[in-house]
C-alpha cells in the first residue's frame, strides 16, 4: 500500500462526510486528532481496506497512526 | 373453480393443478418465506383457511404472490370460493402488471409492501376495491404510496404466521390488541408472541409500543443489526431512502468490522441522477450518526426472495 493508494481511501471518506480532503497523509498522523475520524469513520475505513487488500486492519487491536496502517497491510 | 388468466400454459397449468387440489380439499405443504434462514416446512389445512374466506362473488384477483407459498394459496383460496377470475401478477414485470389491472379489471390486489413500492409510483387505478399488504413490515410510507394510486380501495395491512395464519388486521402500520386478539397475541419484552399449538410463541418480531394496547412492528430480532452496540432497524432506515426522490427501492444490511461490530450499509436502486454524498447528507438530517449508511452502493436493481421480499441472507 502506498500513500497516494489510502489518500484516496481516506479522501473518499472525508468527502462523503463532507469534509475537507486531505493534501498528504503523512505516517505520523493520528487518525484521530489529525485526520478527524470518529468509530464509524473508522469502521468505514476498515471495511474499505479489507474489501482491496483482504485485511481487517483492526483484527489485533486498535490504531492510531498512520504509518501503524501502512505496517498492517504492507506485512501481509 | 377460479377463472386463471395466464398467457404461460405450463404455468397455468402449475397454477390450476394448485387450484384443483384446494377445490378437493385437505391438506396443502407450504414452505415459510426464509427471510431469515432456511424454510420451514408446514403443512395447512384448506377446511381451516377457508374458515376466514369472505363472499365476494365479483372480486377479480391480481395474484402477486408464488401460489405454492401460503401467501398465494390463500389469495386461491378465497377466489375459489367464490369462483372469481384470478389474473397472475407473479413475476410479471411494471408494464405487464399495470396493464394487466386496467384490461381485466382488477379489483383486489394482495401483495408485499415491496410489491407496490417496486411497481407503482404516480399511477391512479381507481376500479381497485381492496389492498391487502403483508408478509412483511409496511410503514405508512407504503400505506400512504397505496392510498393514492389506488384512491378507492380499502386498505389492510395484515400480520400473518405462516404456522397459523392471519393474526392481527390494520389500515396502517399501528396494529391495535382487542379483548378478542388479546387472547391469543401479546407483547413481552418488545417481543410479539402468539398462541397456538397450545402454547405462547415467540414470533422473533421485536415491535414499538405506543401504548399499552398498541404497537407498530419494527422487524424480526434476527434482522436488527448491531453497531457498536446499537440496535439498528433496516427497515426504518429503508423507508427512510426510499422516500427520496429518484429512489425506486433500497436494501440496507450490515458489514462485519472488528471495531464496531458492524457499519451500515445500503444499496439503492435510483431512477436519475443522484449521488452518494447528497443522500448521505440528506439521511444525516433525519437519522443518528450509527444509522447512517457508511458504504452505499448504486444499483440497477435489488434481489428478491422467491416470496417477493428484499433477500437478506
Amino acid at each position: 500500500m502506498k500513500e497516494e493508494d489510502l489518500l484516496i481511501i481516506i479522501n473518499e471518506i472525508l468527502e462523503e462526510d463532507c469534509e475537507d480532503s486531505l493534501k498528504e497523509l503523512k505516517p505520523s498522523y493520528n487518525l484521530r486528532e489529525d485526520v478527524g475520524f470518529d468509530s464509524l469513520s473508522l469502521a468505514q475505513l476498515t471495511v474499505k481496506i479489507e474489501s482491496v487488500y483482504g485485511i481487517d486492519i483492526f483484527a489485533d487491536g486498535i490504531i492510531n497512526t498512520v504509518q501503524e496502517i501502512y505496517d498492517k497491510v504492507n506485512r501481509k | 373453480m377460479i377463472k386463471l388468466i395466464e398467457s404461460n400454459n405450463s404455468l397455468k397449468k402449475a397454477i390450476m393443478d394448485i387450484a384443483k387440489q384446494i377445490d378437493v380439499g385437505g391438506e396443502i405443504h407450504f414452505s415459510s418465506s426464509g427471510t431469515t434462514g432456511a424454510p420451514k416446512h408446514v403443512i395447512h389445512s384448506v377446511t381451516k383457511i377457508s374458515n376466514y374466506v369472505k363472499t365476494d362473488l365479483k372480486a377479480v384477483w391480481g395474484l402477486t404472490y408464488d401460489f405454492t407459498k401460503i401467501a398465494g394459496v390463500q389469495v386461491l383460496i378465497q377466489a375459489n370460493s367464490n369462483n372469481n377470475k384470478v389474473v397472475n401478477l407473479f413475476q410479471k414485470s411494471q408494464t405487464e402488471i399495470h396493464n394487466s389491472i386496467s384490461e381485466h379489471f382488477i379489483t383486489h390486489i394482495s401483495a408485499t409492501p415491496t410489491f407496490f413500492r417496486l411497481n407503482f409510483n404516480k399511477e391512479i387505478f381507481p376500479l381497485v376495491k381492496q389492498i391487502t399488504l403483508g408478509g412483511e413490515v409496511c410503514t405508512n410510507g407504503v400505506i400512504d404510496l397505496v392510498k393514492k394510486v389506488f384512491p378507492n380501495a380499502k386498505i389492510s395491512n395484515i400480520y400473518a404466521l405462516t404456522e397459523y395464519g392471519s393474526v392481527l388486521a390494520s389500515s396502517s402500520e399501528v396494529f391495535t390488541l382487542s379483548k378478542r386478539t388479546r387472547k391469543t397475541v401479546k407483547i413481552v419484552n418488545d417481543y410479539l408472541y402468539v398462541f397456538f399449538n397450545g402454547m405462547w410463541n415467540n414470533t422473533g418480531d421485536v415491535v414499538e409500543l405506543i401504548d399499552e394496547r398498541s404497537f407498530i412492528i419494527i422487524g424480526r430480532e434476527s434482522t436488527m443489526i448491531n453497531v457498536g452496540g446499537q440496535k439498528v432497524n433496516p427497515h426504518y432506515i429503508e423507508n427512510c431512502i426510499n422516500i427520496m426522490e429518484k429512489v425506486t427501492h433500497s436494501k440496507v444490511f450490515g458489514i462485519k468490522n472488528s471495531l464496531t461490530g458492524n457499519i451500515i450499509a445500503a444499496d439503492i436502486a435510483i431512477n436519475g441522477d443522484l449521488d452518494i454524498k447528497t443522500i448521505k447528507k440528506l439521511l444525516k438530517q433525519i437519522l443518528k450518526p450509527y444509522e447512517v449508511p457508511r458504504i452505499i452502493n448504486i444499483v440497477s436493481s435489488i434481489e428478491l426472495n422467491s416470496t417477493g421480499k428484499i433477500s437478506r441472507i
